[in-house]
């Protein structure tokens, strides 16, 4: 996925649907997106480092994520 | 020709113990057609899990989840393919939140609560195999899409919880 083009908003249609984040915007999945590669490459670089490798990952470009907030009221049973 | 033949059943050996254990991880599997079960993976994925790695918005998920959480239990997604289609999408990615979830249930409250899944101490972990299993098998080819690359990412989240304690104690401590 090329993560640093979206906020150009070219390409979307091909990975988010509206149809299955209902009431959501781009911009949060496009949030979500980035905490996943962050959080991801975070891993990757300290399993590299665990195990005295250098990391290697694609230069991807990808910015920090924003603060969302994400609380929201107590879980309902569906 | 002696040696090779020796090759040839050390390599047939290996192919079987890896059978044997991968029928040994398999067996446990527990597949969840319950939609209360299912819920409380969800509920124990945002308690548990989320803090340690805060990627989904919880109010956006839980919007995909109130469309596909039935079609997200085992009989019900058999019958979906792979992870092209839409629901495949939503499916593989609520599969790989509730394998999370599952596995961090407390032990006592699936005793309790739990009559379908045995007692033992693997109850947690069939749940969420069943829930991996079905993760995996919707992932069988690469969709390009973030559903997917959720999902991807979940799982290999599993598996680094399943690394030596020195390293995943290295990786909660940048976490946090």
């Amino acid at each position: 996925m090329r993560l640093s083009t979206y906020p150009n908003g070219r390409d979307m249609s091909c990975i988010y649907k509206p149809e299955l984040w209902p009431q959501v915007s781009y911009l949060v999945v496009f949030e979500m997106a980035k905490r996943a590669w962050s959080l991801y490459k975070l891993y990757v670089v300290n399993v590299f480092l665990a195990l005295d490798r250098r990391p290697c990952l694609p230069p991807m470009q990808v910015e920090a994520p924003k603060p969302v907030d994400d609380q929201v009221l107590p879980f309902a049973m569906f | 020709m002696k040696s090779a033949a020796d090759h040839e059943s050390v390599v047939q050996s290996g192919k079987a113990r890896q059978q044997e254990v991968l029928h040994n991880v398999h067996c446990h599997a527990r597949f969840c057609n319950d939609i209360n079960k299912a819920n409380e993976c969800l509920a124990a994925y945002f308690e548990n899990v989320h803090p340690l790695i805060p990627v989904l918005h919880r109010e956006a998920f839980y919007g995909l989840y109130g469309l596909y959480c039935e079609k997200s239990l085992a009989t019900a997604a058999k019958r979906i393919r792979d992870a092209s289609t839409l629901e495949g999408r939503a499916v593989t990615l609520i599969c790989s939140v509730l394998a999370l979830g599952a596995l961090t249930l407390p032990f006592e409250e699936r005793q309790a609560n739990d009559v379908e899944i045995d007692g033992s101490s693997l109850a947690n972990f069939g749940l969420g195999l069943g829930f991996y299993v079905t993760c995996s098998r919707l992932l069988a080819y690469t969709h390009d899409n973030v559903e997917t690359m959720f999902s991807y990412f979940f799982m290999v989240r599993i598996f680094i919880a399943r690394l030596p304690d020195g390293i995943i104690g290295d990786i909660c401590g940048t976490c946090n």
